[in-house]
């Protein structure tokens, strides 16, 4: 049987079929392939949806967080103290006017909105601002205050048609606690954005703002043909929105994922939130300029900042001005760039007139007009740099540096810079006065504090008074010389002694530290033998004080600087009674708080009150006061410090200060004249002050040739008080002739009228004959008051 | 010669012009005005409030009786605050009545009367110690004026007894 053939039919029905399969294996795998691109991309769309889904919930959740919760930080507001003005108030025309410009009210030809004032001679007319105190509200008044030589004579309020016999000015920032970014701002609601504004910032900004729903693209489609043409970028094509979401949650920089992140969360913040809400929150964030280290963020603030005036009553080219500066706030700088500034104005006030917002003739005006900036006002720099200091460290205590730098809290302190700027003018004259090759390394402090109430009214922490500087005033330890003696008198007074009790003053020695004698020597290099105790003070007699202090104990002395209110843990070492004790001014200043205060302690402080945000109290500082000194021993010493000054060391004070103001103080120098020191008091304030090397070098300066004339100088130019001690009942007054330890009756040569605590007067009494009686000693205390 | 005369008449005018700050109204009218808190009724959920204590702030409303000089102009200013400060304790925001005192006080520092005011703001503050130190404090600005020592003793005596010290309240 012949072979069979194969079926060529079969044989390409087969080939077909393999073909057919080929084919169909090619087209399964296409479609297989197909199927899983198809797949593939489904489940990239889905997985893609769900990412997007889940970021975008994050986005979401970043909007929410920040724009539901607090959306800015604000930093501590610090204000002085705020003036009271009523008749009898001692300040010259002159210092009002100073005052009123520290507040930043601005002067006008007729003041008529909050914040101006004009002068007129001996009158000013004042507009004073609303302003919201720990104790209450100030409403605003329209006043007219009339001054005489001595002060506020009458002050009449037009709104009520009457004269008043009190009102408050809203007190001075005095600066402010920026957190790390350095951003202040003033924040505005809704209600309290002027239209105007509004209009001007939309016709430049976004036009649709009200119609898109966070992005613009025919707006970004514009621009882009606009910039195509210009062959540069010259518009932009972000919506305010847009903007706002750059500036409030993304960096500056320009990337794809940036673009992205700023298109959703900008649709994300249209959806969440109305157009208006929108647009207040863009007014509040924008950045507007630099105050050195300070960012100016937000129109209201910009509105302070460049023109001194709240944002309600700027005019329409002011407002043209800082709408044109949110395109370049530091190019456009129209305190350093004024032409640039003046065409950017322009260019705003021609699209309003464009846009129809103003009319022509109302454009010609405007753009003809100057800018109109306020003369340049820093905040970042505060004009009290060490007090402001102290008052910081204060509150490092007791807030955390978050609370400082975002809560928008209100510190309210006890400067007031009245006394502050005498201070400072003091303290400069003086170490000018002294030539520039002794003045080039010559420091200084000052503390001010109220004798009544001891709030501290100023302190001077250097003589450049720059912020940063060294505060001496709370900072430097320096020995405190001869300042340490009302204490050790005082000791003496509590055990016994009088102001008439003989001392030696001759020259001795004792074991001081490690064995090593210490050898105290007068001043003078001198010895005076037998001296009464006053004298011994008001001669500030080294080696008569110190003899006392060895008597009555080293370790009571310390005991006593510690019921003045210094905390020292020195240790009883005899050359502490000639002033090896280290002490900042400030301790100084407490130490002589509690003497002017006859005995009652009270601390020292800086600060009134703090307030958050909703002006709410967080802290209020009470008075506290506390009997810690004996009356009648504290009225004998200060009475000695008054023959100081009038007949001791601090003599020369009356070159300054009249006598009859009776001040008592105390001069303070030490070793080789490295410290020169003045304390004292008059009856309304006390102060101390000290001059001396940073390097520790002699300054050449004695407490009476340096400190002293600053204090004098300062306290010139200040109602410091004629000084009225109260005599307690336990206290009298007797004539004396201390070298005898006898009372006199009659009038006697070189009698002295001193204080006893009742029963340790002398008990021998002499009676001196019309013979013996002559004109007495011109030098007691009581003599030189009525001659 | 004349000029050592006009000196004492400036001096003598001066002390006067000073005591009479403190002695002003209370000298005429001895008998202790009521309580802010004494007007006002107090519930039973209310805490308690001392009684005894008299304030100087009605008394000083009372006209004031001329003196060899008048009072210094800011005298209405700091009668205003003690009006103020009265209003503020009887709706017992006894940290405003302190801020106003506190203002009258830089108006008029070391007057013996608002610091008695201040002992028995405390006192309504419960602050029986700094009661009893205020008081001493106004004590010794007050001289010998008997009223304004009367009524501290009062400040004293019951912040003693609150304080639980009743040896030491049997002093005053």
């Amino acid at each position: 049987m012949p072979a069979k053939r194969k079926n060529p039919v079969k044989k390409n029905a087969a080939k077909k079929k393999s073909a057919r399969n080929r084919k169909n294996a090619g087209n399964s795998f296409k479609s297989r392939l197909g199927r899983f691109v198809k797949k593939m991309l489904l489940w990239g769309i889905f997985i893609g949806t769900i990412i997007l889904s889940f970021y975008t919930l994050y986005l979401n959740n970043i909007i929410k967080d920040k724009f539901e919760g607090r959306r800015w930080s604000i930093p501590a507001k610090v204000y002085a103290r705020s003036l009271e003005i009523y008749p009898g108030l001692k300040i010259t025309v002159k210092q009002f006017e100073k005052e009123l410009k520290l507040a930043a009210y601005r002067k006008d030809r007729q003041p008529s909105t909050q914040g101006s004032f004009s002068r007129n001679g001996q009158r000013i007319e004042v507009v004073t601002r609303q302003f919201k105190f720990p104790d209450g509200d100030e409403s605003s008044h329209r006043l007219r205050i009339q001054f005489n030589s001595t002060g506020i004579s009458s002050i009449y309020d037009h709104g009520q048609a009457r004269k008043i016999s009190l009102v408050r000015l809203d007190p001075a920032i005095i600066g402010s606690i920026h957190p790390r970014l350095h951003e202040d701002r003033l924040l505005l609601n809704q209600d309290e954005i002027p239209q105007k504004l509004k209009n001007t910032l939309l016709a430049v900004e976004d036009r649709h703002f009200y119609q898109h729903y966070g992005i613009d693209p025919k707006g970004i489609a514009r621009a882009m043909w606009t910039n195509i043409k210009a062959g540069s970028a010259v518009q932009g094509g972000s919506t305010l929105t847009q903007q706002l979401v750059k500036n409030y949650f993304l960096t500056r920089e320009r990337t794809l994922v940036r673009k992205v992140n700023e298109a959703i969360m900008s649709l994300l913040l249209e959806y969440h939130y109305s157009k208006d809400d929108i647009l207040t929150a863009y007014i509040n964030e924008v950045y507007l300029g630099q105050d050195g280290r300070r960012a100016i963020h937000g129109f209201a603030l910009a509105s302070e900042y460049y023109f001194k005036r709240p944002l309600s009553q700027l005019s329409q080219p002011q407002i043209a001005l800082l709408v044109g500066l949110v395109k370049g706030p530091s190019y456009y700088n129209p305190r350093n760039h004024e032409k640039r500034a003046l065409s950017r104005r322009n260019t705003v006030l021609k699209v309003m007139q464009e846009q129809g917002l103003i009319k022509q003739k109302q454009y010609e005006k405007a753009a003809k007009s100057s800018l109109g900036i306020s003369r340049r006002w820093s905040l970042n720099n505060s004009p009290f740099p060490a007090f402001l200091g102290s008052v910081k460290n204060q509150l490092n205590e007791s807030y955390n540096q978050n609370d400082l730098t975002d809560n928008g809290l209100r510190i309210f302190t006890t400067l007031n810079p009245q006394v502050q700027w005498a201070a400072e003018a003091a303290l400069a004259s003086q170490i000018k006065n002294l030539g520039k090759k002794r003045a080039k390394h010559l420091q200084g402090a000052v503390v001010v504090s109220h004798r009544d109430s001891a709030e501290i009214l100023a302190i001077v922490g250097g003589k450049n008074n720059r912020e940063g500087d060294f505060n001496r005033a709370i900072n430097a330890r320096r020995p405190i010389g001869s300042l340490i003696k009302p204490a050790i008198y005082l000791t003496a007074f509590e055990q016994g002694y009088t102001l008439s009790s003989l001392l030696k003053d001759s020259s001795f020695s004792a074991k001081s530290v490690k064995g090593k004698l210490w050898k105290p020597e007068n001043y003078d290099k001198k010895e005076h033998g037998l001296v009464p105790l006053h004298v011994s003070l008001a001669k500030s007699y080294n080696l008569s004080t110190a003899r006392l202090g060895m008597d009555i104990g080293v370790d009571k002395v310390l005991n006593t600087v510690r019921s003045l209110g210094v905390e020292t843990d020195a240790l009883p070492y005899p050359a502490v009674l000639l002033g090896s004790l280290t002490l900042s001014p400030i301790q100084v200043s407490q130490m002589y708080q509690t003497l002017a205060d006859q005995g009652f302690y009270s601390p020292l402080h800086a600060i009134l009150s703090v307030q958050d945000e909703n002006n709410e109290s967080l802290q209020q500082y009470p008075v506290r006061v506390e009997r810690r000194i004996n009356e009648g021993s504290v009225y004998l010493v200060n009475a000695n410090l008054q023959e100081v000054v009038s007949m001791g060391t601090g003599k020369g004070l009356s070159h300054y200060i009249p006598s009859q103001y009776n001040i008592a103080g105390k001069t303070g120098t030490t070793n080789e004249l490295r410290d020169s020191w003045f304390a004292g008091f008059g009856n309304n304030l006390v102060a101390v002050v000290w001059l001396g090397r940073d390097d520790n070098k002699p300054a050449g300066l004695t407490g009476a040739s340096g400190a002293l004339k600053v204090w004098g100088k300062m306290m010139k130019q200040l109602d410091v008080g004629v000084l009225e001690q109260n005599q307690p009942n336990n206290v009298k007054w007797f004539w004396i002739d201390s070298m005898n330890q006898l009372k006199l009756t009659g009038r006697c040569r070189n009698a002295e009228f001193l204080p006893f605590i009742i029963g340790s007067e002398p008990e021998n009494t002499k009676s001196c004959d019309s013979s013996q009686y002559i004109k007495k000693n011109k030098t007691n205390w009581l003599e030189r008051l009525f001659n | 010669m004349i000029k050592t005369y006009l000196l004492i008449v400036l001096i003598i005018s001066f002390i006067n012009g000073c005591s009479s700050i403190e002695r002003s109204p209370q000298d005429a009218h001895s008998s202790p005005a009521i309580a802010p808190v004494d007007e006002r009724s107090i519930g039973d959920n209310e805490i308690q409030q001392p009684r005894l204590i008299t304030t100087a702030a009605v008394e000083y409303r009372q006209p004031i009786k001329k003196k060899k000089l008048s009072p210094p102009p800011s005298r209405q200013a700091v009668l205003d605050l003690l009006e103020q400060a009265k209003q503020a304790i009887e709706l017992y925001e006894y940290d405003n009545a302190e801020a106003l005192l506190k203002r009258a006080l830089r108006i008029e520092p070391g007057n013996a009367w608002l610091w008695h005011n201040m002992a028995v703001l405390k006192f309504y503050q419960q602050d029986y110690q700094q009661a009893i130190q205020q008081a001493l404090k106004s004590n010794n600005l007050g001289k010998n004026n008997l009223q304004l020592k009367k009524n501290n003793s009062k400040v004293i005596k019951q912040s003693y007894i609150e304080l639980g010290e009743t040896e030491k309240a049997q002093q005053y």
